[in-house]
């Protein structure tokens, strides 16, 4: 099966998305992208990655009720999947696993 | 809330809604709003409007736009060229005849861009070239204007210190040939385009050096600049500033090297291998206003009117020239003299009616213009059966566009679908047309006599390419597209119009523009080939066979006598004289002018050239007398005699019978002793003129002319050469034939000549595939009706014309058209000569025999397998 790839800005969003809990959308995202990863994006950046996990399956989104704010607009809330959680837990492994490789094999870096 | 709650900017909401998809506008609308409000609050209103405007710009992306690009749809475009590749392999003999044609054309058109762009090139990368212009003089004999370049030597610095408006000035003076040396060698070799030339020169024209300094090459008399090429032939390896060279065995007169030209400068019409500093010339620097040898070129101020100045310039025929224009006024004559200043850029393309000095190189804007014609009747001709052939196909294709529509194909992706049929061909075609015209490239420079090079390392050339494949197969593509794509598809998927070709119409128009084209080639054709025959075999007055001009022989010296005396022992020469003048273009033939009281009328002068030959000449060249009697041997008795040639007779107003013994004053007294047929002496395009000869002492003649007998000519030439170097081991035996030389004048002609041949049979033959495609094609669809008519009873005779019927009343139109606008260009080529053949009727009809049997040769197999086929072939499958 071919490995669905997940794209370092990508996997940022998903966590995002993953913390946020249910409530996460365009501009949340973004404002949590900017105060925690201190990634300055444009919201259309948002929204094209949101878009593209969606399409890879890894978060589904729901209509929101429609609010006072945005005109009336009912906002897109998205949630990770369980395929988005494994994917994240994936790559967690991968790194952990390089790390600890790195590790022993070369003395911690604060030493150096 | 008393305040407005601000909005964000109506026009961007707008926008935004407009091209965003609407699957996705509520929940960027939504966000982008959101964001606006935070924005208000946070910065105000002001930077909140410009930031909803930047994310409205941003959002725009190519996941978000409701439209699609065909960069996108790659996939179609796949499926479009896999169809069109698929229908060429189907069609196989249509392909090849369409890409066949195409290549052809395109062929020749590259060939034909590459002459017109080494043509066009010249004098247009000097410095400020627009700026630059050439003196000419226009004068009037006899009410006939003349141009000519030649000036005063004085003329170019009175130029530049009497008006502002001329910044700079140089003049040039052609100087022929020389024998050229380097200081230890022995043995000279011989050099042509020698050239005197101001220093300003090197300033006002794009001449880069080599070596040596711009400034100072051609200040010191006895200054030589080489170009790259002799200096690697004379120094090879070596910087050449400084060392030596002998011109003529004159060691006494050692020209030092101070400039080395690289070959990499700007093509300009000024040919010149050598050139030597003018101060070398004590002539040019006589500020005598007598003299007139000298082209001078100047450059203006930016912005300067030249046609303005040169009536400016006026004034200085009228202060230097006063006593010279006051005598011809006494004498009831008019002095017409007036300057005009020709662009540098125009020179080389359009100077046919001036006379111009020896060391240019010209062309002819006149063949510019018919290669242009030629590239573009023979492209026009391909593409028009490409657009022929694919609507001919049309009603088989028809079905297929039907079928596409019915399964929701929109029009614009059926035009799609042509246009990539018509592109994948057109860019197959161009590369195999590139390819082809390289392969036969070498031989059409030879064809041309121009140092043409094939782009094969220049990118522009290739872009070019590309585009010139996409456009034609966009152009040739575009008619069948649209007019295919716009059928309906219930017409198209009934089976009527199966069997109704549609817009016949255009399509003969297209068939007889392709056949006028053709005709008219091969009419240009057969006339230059008519006129050359007619030069070839005109009577010249002299004979030019078996004769040997043996050149530069005066550089024999005092051994010139023996080696003449060591000739007349070989037996198979029959006459030897030693001249100067030979009658044919590129020796000396005008000789100089004079003018001559006219008997009649006083105040009328003829030109009269004069050439100096010996009593041999005539002889030697066959010429004939028509009264009196040729020149004694003895110089001393004939030193006073003069004979003249017919035309010369009947301009001072003499006749043959009363000439004889008539005196004529040129300086001192001559006495006519007898009359010369009128003989060509220049080429055909130019009326002989009043000649007279004078009998010349024998050491001033330049060339040997030696009369052969029978065939002894190739065993001869060795024997005279070994003869040759026996007297003068050093100086290289120079010979040419006369009746090669006398072809060597109509060179333009021949070239042109077996060009058109070219391209007229290459129009020809992709017209005929054109045609033999759409006999097929015709052929088969009326197979059916042909089958009918034979089964009522119509015999194979009138299956055969009516079959041949449509296509050659198509060629009787096109003929039609052909015939006035042949007869118009004829008449302006023949112009160009003064002895020329009369137009008639057959020139007309030949070609048009012709491609009437050509086009009934192509169409009649297929009428033929049409007409003799078993009707049960054709009926049987209904």
């Amino acid at each position: 099966m071919k490995r669905i790839h997940l794209g370092e800005f990508e996997e940022l969003v998903l966590l995002v998305v993953a913390v946020l809990k249910g409530e996460a959308y365009g501009i949340n995202v973004m404002q949590e992208l900017g105060s925690q990863a201190n990634r300055k994006v444009n919201i259309s950046a948002v929204h094209a990655a949101l878009r593209r996990l969606e399409q890879k399956g890894f978060v589904q989104s729901d209509w929101s009720e429609a609010t006072q704010s945005r005109g009336g607009r009912r906002k897109r809330l998205f949630t990770a999947t369980a395929s988005g959680m494994t994917a994240l837990s994936e790559v967690q492994q991968t790194r952990q696993k390089l790390w600890s490789q790195l590790s022993a094999a070369h003395p911690p870096i604060s030493e150096s | 809330m008393n305040h407005p709650i601000p909005q964000p900017p109506r026009w961007a909401d707008r926008l935004l809604s407009w091209f965003c998809r609407p699957e996705l506008l509520e929940e960027i609308q939504g966000d982008l709003h959101e964001l606006f409000e935070l924005r208000c609050q946070e910065k105000g209103p002001g930077r909140a409007k410009l930031g909803f405007i930047w994310d409205v710009c941003r959002s725009a992306r190519l996941s978000t736009v409701r439209f699609s690009f065909p960069i996108q749809r790659s996939w179609m475009w796949r499926s479009h060229f896999r169809v069109a590749y698929r229908q060429l392999r189907r069609e196989k003999f249509h392909s090849f005849i369409n890409l066949g044609g195409l290549s052809l054309g395109i062929a020749a058109t590259i060939l034909m861009l590459l002459f017109i762009q080494h043509e066009t090139q010249f004098d247009q990368g000097h410095p400020r070239s627009e700026d630059l212009y050439r003196v000419l003089g226009q004068s009037q004999y006899h009410g006939e204007e003349s141009r000519g370049v030649h000036h005063n030597p004085p003329l170019a610095e009175v130029l530049v210190k009497q008006y502002q408006e001329i910044e700079m000035a140089f003049r040039v003076r052609s100087s022929g040939s020389r024998l050229v040396r380097t200081a230890d060698q022995t043995a000279s070799l011989y050099e042509e385009h020698f050239l005197y030339a101001d220093s300003q020169m090197l300033k006002m024209l794009s001449m880069p050096l080599l070596y040596g300094r711009t400034d100072q090459a051609l200040r010191a008399p006895f200054s030589v600049l080489l170009t790259e090429e002799k200096a690697q032939r004379y120094f090879p390896g070596e910087d050449p500033i400084g060392k030596v060279l002998i011109f003529n065995q004159q060691t006494d007169q050692p020209f030092t090297v101070t400039g080395v030209i690289a070959d990499q400068a700007a093509p300009t019409h000024i040919r010149a291998d050598f050139i030597l500093s003018m101060s070398t010339l004590s002539e040019s620097q006589s500020g005598s206003w007598n003299i007139s040898s000298y082209p001078t070129y100047i450059r203006l101020k930016p912005g300067v009117d030249p046609v303005a100045l040169a009536e400016k310039m006026q004034e200085v025929i009228l202060t230097h020239k006063k006593d010279m224009i006051a005598s011809r006024i006494a004498a009831g004559g008019t002095y017409g003299y007036r300057f005009q200043l020709q662009p540098i850029q125009d020179i080389y393309l359009h100077s046919q009616e001036i006379r111009t000095y020896d060391s240019t190189r010209t062309g002819d804007i006149r063949y510019v213009w018919l290669s242009g014609a030629i590239a573009a009747f023979v492209l026009l001709i391909a593409m028009i059966n490409f657009v022929n052939l694919t609507t001919a196909k049309s009603a088989l294709r028809i079905r297929e566009m039907g079928i596409r529509k019915v399964l929701g194909s929109r029009r614009r992706q059926l035009v799609g679908q042509f246009l990539a049929e018509s592109i994948l061909l057109s860019l197959l075609a161009t590369f195999l047309g590139a390819c082809l015209a390289w392969m036969v490239f070498p031989y059409f420079a030879d064809l041309t006599h121009r140092p043409l090079s094939f782009p094969v390392d220049q990118l522009t050339f290739y872009g070019g390419l590309a585009m010139a494949g996409l456009l034609i197969g966009f152009c040739a593509g575009a008619y069948p597209a649209l007019f295919l794509s716009g059928v309906s598809p219930l017409e198209s998927l009934k089976s009527t119009s199966l069997s109704r070709p549609r817009k016949v119409g255009l399509r003969s128009v297209l068939v007889v523009g392709q056949f006028a084209a053709s005709i008219l080639l091969m009419m240009a054709t057969l006339l230059i080939f008519r006129q050359m025959d007619f030069i070839q075999h005109k009577s010249l007055g002299y004979d030019k066979s078996q004769v040997v001009i043996v050149e530069d022989e005066i550089y024999l010296r005092d051994k010139r006598e023996a080696f003449r005396q060591s000739l007349q022992q070989l037996p198979a020469i029959q006459e030897i004289s030693a001249s100067s003048f030979v009658p044919v273009e590129g020796y000396v033939s005008n000789g100089s002018t004079v003018r001559v009281p006219d008997t009649t009328q006083e105040i009328r002068e003829i030109d009269l050239r004069r050439w100096h030959v010996d009593a041999a000449y005539l002889p030697t060249l066959g010429m004939r007398l028509l009264a009196g009697r040729n020149f004694q041997a003895d110089l001393a008795a004939d030193s006073a005699s003069i004979l003249l040639n017919e035309t010369a007779v009947r301009q001072l107003g003499f006749t043959l019978d009363n000439v004889l013994g008539k005196m004529i004053e040129m300086r001192r007294p001559y006495y006519v002793i007898g009359v010369v047929e009128d003989f060509h002496f220049r080429s055909m395009r130019q009326e002989i003129s009043a000649l007279a000869f004078h009998h010349t002492r024998l050491d001033r003649a330049r060339n040997l002319l030696v009369k052969v007998q029978g065939k002894a000519l190739a065993t001869l030439l060795p024997e005279m050469e070994a003869r040759w170097k026996a007297f003068s081991p050093e100086v290289p035996f120079r010979y040419a034939f006369l009746d090669e030389q006398f072809e060597r004048m109509y060179e333009t002609e021949r070239s042109t000549g077996s060009l058109l041949a070219m391209f007229a049979g290459l129009a020809i033959f992709i017209a005929c595939l054109g045609l033999l495609a759409l006999a097929t094609y015709l052929a088969e669809k009326r197979s059916r009706e042909m089958s009918i008519r034979k089964v009522l009873g119509a015999t194979v005779e009138q299956v055969f014309a009516i079959l041949t019927r449509d296509l050659l009343k198509l060629l009787a139109v096109a003929l039609l058209l052909a015939i006035p606008i042949g007869l118009w260009w004829m008449q302006g080529w023949l112009e160009n000569f003064a002895y020329k053949i009369n137009l008639s009727a057959d020139l007309f009809l030949l070609p048009g025999i012709a491609a009437f049997l050509i086009a009934l040769g192509t169409i009649s197999y297929q009428a033929w397998k049409v007409a003799h086929a078993n009707p049960a072939d054709a009926l049987r499958d209904e």
